[in-house]
């Protein structure tokens, strides 16, 4: 049975007056599967996050979230939705105690003994006021908060910013359980990140978001085994440019090259070799390496 | 950009210029030192650029042009005729006692002369008109200090001195010219008329840069104390009597505080309490933007025992939560109500009940006092006093408003229970007020409560709560702290006062079927303007 995709954007368009944030973008998001968003800076990622939120409207195209328009998400849908913003907000005036109250009287399945637990372990202290709360601890509560009804779809806005790299990998630890934990429905997450370690750690998909499109979506082995990079050595100076199909970068020097392809192939890899008369080394990149190449650094 | 690399195994190196963003770097000193510009225009530029500064100004500027309005009309040749022939320094007792002895004598015109000189004089000085002066030096005061409690402050060499000093050029010719422009405006002794305003320019000064309830209740206190009959006998004796030590001797406290307020401007540190207390409101940031969170807007010290209690929510209500989830509308409400910013209806109960017992109770305890406060001037505040929440939840709702609409309600639900959660705290404040002026009324002036004019202005304070909240959640889709304020200080603030203000129209106003046609007027613009503010509320980004 084929399970219809947890999040589908069409199409989406969203402006804000001459800024185009998001162009054209297509993304769909089956269930179970934990995507990491990449992108640089304003290039859309909360924007596209807060979009399938339904807490902003895209100017056309359509976005569906757990079967619903995001737009108009009914109070059950809303039920099975968590989400962590880039900028905590909450109430500053409260204890902690009081916001996990407060928050936890909208979920009719809120799992005290979890979050209880999860303050012991991430020593978030129960009585102290949220105002004066220092930005990483006020990242564990929002984390805490956004978890504790068990969402059907976690979205997280690049939620480990903030965190030690000891909270960081409790946090990441905490999100395989949750997706470890799917006695009655697969957890989805979608987080955006900066730091692609942690993406590595947990992700099984990766989205790489640039100028509003989504130009890569797929499972991060896949992204591994299909972007390479290339060092080719020839007897004489190499045609500049070379017009390899799915060039991510290249530079030329002499007979020397460097060029990373998005989508090399052994047949590809041969008649290269063969063409150019030269050696060539294929190299593995780590998935920060493949982050700068889509965008050209 | 790239520079070429030899290959293989170099890296491309990436340069980059950073453009000098005139925003940013307005302020830095080294900056404008490097190229051998003076930091004034730049710091200027920060005031000019302000939009809560263009408010204040163009209020400044109403003001000024009514000052100057009302001293044309004071100063007419046949006022200034007859005015000339009363004795220029009259306390209340000498110009009764002279009012007496030339009652034979005096036609209808010296008579309206005498009293319009009075009526111009309190209106200039306790009106509306001063109000906006004083608004204005604490708008510069809020950025100045804005711009001091920074870590810039700290860094970047030679920055307080012109910063201090640009808010100084805009300061003190308003101090200046106001008590003297109302002095030789008015024909009033212009010692007094400057120590009082001196004095009083001062305490907004302090109360602007330490930012602490309790500095607002003492400014409050006095502000509402001069609109009091008791108030306004004791400036109109002040203002036209001839001492020159005791005027003086006040200006050079004013001096004094001044000075002391320099030094702490200069010396602001980060361990320094006050320096927590800032509204960043005056700063840089772009509240027209659509990612602009208002998180960042507010700098609150929460570790301040004052704030803890204003703003802690209600320990009954979070019990309640809890144990259970709420079922019934009413408890739905005082659930969204634990996430406005300015809930407690204590707060601002406690606030009105504060400045009764300065200056209410106080004039009823003085033995011998015949000038006793009105307890009419309890309905200002009744006016205006609640909306408050409006203006707190303004800038502080779109903070959690959208992480909010994310709990299961449908958005319909959403919206209209977050409104009306707003509402009934505003009802909940204003009730709890009308109750503490009705208790203060039923002590100290039982037989105000007989009169008609108490009952229908009671009513009126309830009635225009609607369309100003109407009006209000109306704009607030457009997220802007200018308009936010923009509306508060015009209906909450100004159309009372006018409306209080004048007597004559108050009791026209007050006529039984001008009143309820007048109300339901009112009741029906307000269900109007709410009807289309849902409705373009249900298609508007909530983040």
């Amino acid at each position: 049975m084929i399970s219809s995709p947890v999040i589908d954007c069409i199409a989406v368009n969203k402006s804000y007056k001459q800024n185009h944030v998001l162009r054209d973008l297509d993304l769909s998001i089956p269930p179970g599967s934990v995507v990491g968003l990449l992108g640089k800076n304003a290039a859309g990622k909360t924007t596209l996050l807060k979009a399938i939120l339904g807490l902003i409207r895209p100017n056309s195209g359509s976005i569906t979230t757990l079967d619903h328009d995001a737009w108009n998400l009914p109070p059950d849908a809303k039920a099975r939705l968590g989400y962590v913003p880039q900028l905590i907000t909450l109430y500053p005036w409260m204890k902690v105690r009081h916001m996990i109250d407060y928050t936890a009287s909208f979920y009719p399945r809120w799992d005290r003994p979890l979050i209880d637990r999860l303050l012991h372990e991430w020593e978030l202290p129960e009585n102290a006021t949220i105002g004066p709360l220092s930005s990483g601890q006020l990242q564990k509560l929002a984390i805490l908060l956004a978890i504790g009804h068990h969402p059907d779809l976690l979205i997280l806005d690049e939620p480990a910013a903030a965190l030690d790299p000891v909270a960081r990998r409790a946090f990441l630890a905490t999100l395989l359980d949750i997706v470890s934990d799917s006695t009655d429905a697969p957890h989805t997450i979608l987080f955006s990140t900066h730091i692609t370690a942690d993406l590595e750690r947990v992700a099984d998909r990766v989205a790489i978001l640039k100028d509003g499109q989504v130009v890569y979506h797929d499972s991060l082995d896949t992204l591994k085994d299909h972007v390479k990079r290339l060092r080719i050595t020839a007897n004489a100076p190499l045609p500049t440019p070379l017009n390899l199909p799915h060039t991510l970068s290249e530079e030329i020097s002499g007979p020397n090259a460097r060029i990373t392809l998005r989508n090399l192939t052994p047949e590809l890899l041969a008649r290269l070799a063969s063409d150019l008369h030269a050696t060539i080394e294929v190299e593995d990149l780590n998935l920060d390496e493949i982050f700068l190449e889509f965008h050209h650094a | 950009m790239h520079e070429p690399t030899n290959l293989p195994g170099g890296r491309p190196k990436t340069f980059s210029r950073e453009p000098i963003g005139e925003r940013s770097d307005a302020l830095n000193m080294r900056t404008c030192k490097n190229r051998s510009t003076s930091p004034y225009p730049h710091i200027l530029r920060t005031y000019l650029r302000n939009k809560m500064m263009w408010l204040a100004t163009f209020m400044l500027l109403i003001g000024i042009c009514s000052l100057v309005a009302s001293i044309v009309q004071f100063r007419t040749p046949t006022h200034v005729n007859v005015i000339s022939h009363i004795p220029p320094h009259l306390d209340a007792q000498t110009r009764h006692v002279w009012e007496e002895q030339n009652r034979h004598l005096a036609d209808d015109q010296t008579r309206h002369a005498i009293q319009e000189k009075y009526n111009h004089l309190m209106r200039a000085i306790n009106g509306a008109f001063f109000f906006v002066f004083l608004l204005f030096v604490m708008h510069v005061v809020l950025l100045l200090k804005q711009q001091i409690a920074s870590p810039r402050a700290v860094l970047v060499p030679h920055y307080r001195r012109p910063h201090l000093i640009v808010a100084a050029a805009l300061v003190l010719p308003v101090m200046i010219l106001w008590p003297l422009t109302v002095s030789f405006g008015f024909s009033l002794s212009p010692l007094p008329v400057f120590a009082a305003s001196s004095l009083l320019f001062t305490l907004i000064l302090w109360c602007s840069y330490l930012n602490s309830l309790p500095f607002a209740v003492l400014f409050l206190a006095v502000w509402f104390g001069a609109f009091s009959s008791w108030g306004q006998n004791a400036l109109r004796d002040w203002f036209t009597s001839p001492a020159i030590l005791a005027p003086l001797l006040l200006i050079a406290v004013a001096c004094f505080f001044l000075f002391r307020l320099v030094e702490r401007l200069l010396a602001l540190r980060e361990e320094m309490p006050e320096y927590h207390r800032t509204t960043q409101i005056y700063g840089w940031q772009a509240f027209s933007s659509p990612q602009f969170s208002y998180g960042e807007s507010f700098r609150i010290n929460y570790n301040n025992r004052v704030v803890r209690f204003t703003q802690s929510p209600s320990r009954r209500v979070l019990a309640r939560l809890a144990e259970s989830r709420p079922t019934s509308l009413f408890r739905q409400l005082q659930r969204w109500q634990l996430g406005q910013p300015a809930t407690p209806p204590l707060f601002f109960a406690g606030l009105v009940l504060m400045i009764l017992l300065v200056f209410l109770l106080i004039s009823h305890l003085i033995p011998g006092n015949t000038n006793r406060v009105d307890i009419q001037i309890a309905f200002v505040p009744l006016f205006f006093f609640p909306l408050l929440i409006l203006l707190s939840c303004g800038m502080q709702v779109w903070r959690t408003l959208g992480v909010d609409s994310l709990r299961p309600v449908p958005r319909k639900n959403y919206l209209r229970q977050r409104a009306a959660a707003v509402a009934l705290s505003i009802a909940q404040v204003w009730f709890a007020m009308a109750l503490t002026f009705f208790l203060a009324a039923a002590v100290l002036q039982p037989e105000f409560l007989a009169t008609a004019n108490y009952w229908l202005i009671l009513a009126a304070t309830a009635i225009v709560q609607i369309p100003i909240f109407a009006i209000f959640f109306w704009f607030l889709r457009y997220r802007s702290m200018v308009l936010s304020v923009a509306i508060y200080m015009v209906f909450c603030v100004g159309l009372p006062f006018l409306f209080i203000g004048s007597s004559n129209t108050l009791s026209k106003f007050l006529a039984l079927p001008h009143f309820l046609l007048l109300a339901v007027l009112l009741l029906l613009a307000s269900a109007l303007i709410l009807r289309d503010a849902y409705r373009r509320w249900l298609t508007t980004d909530l983040a």
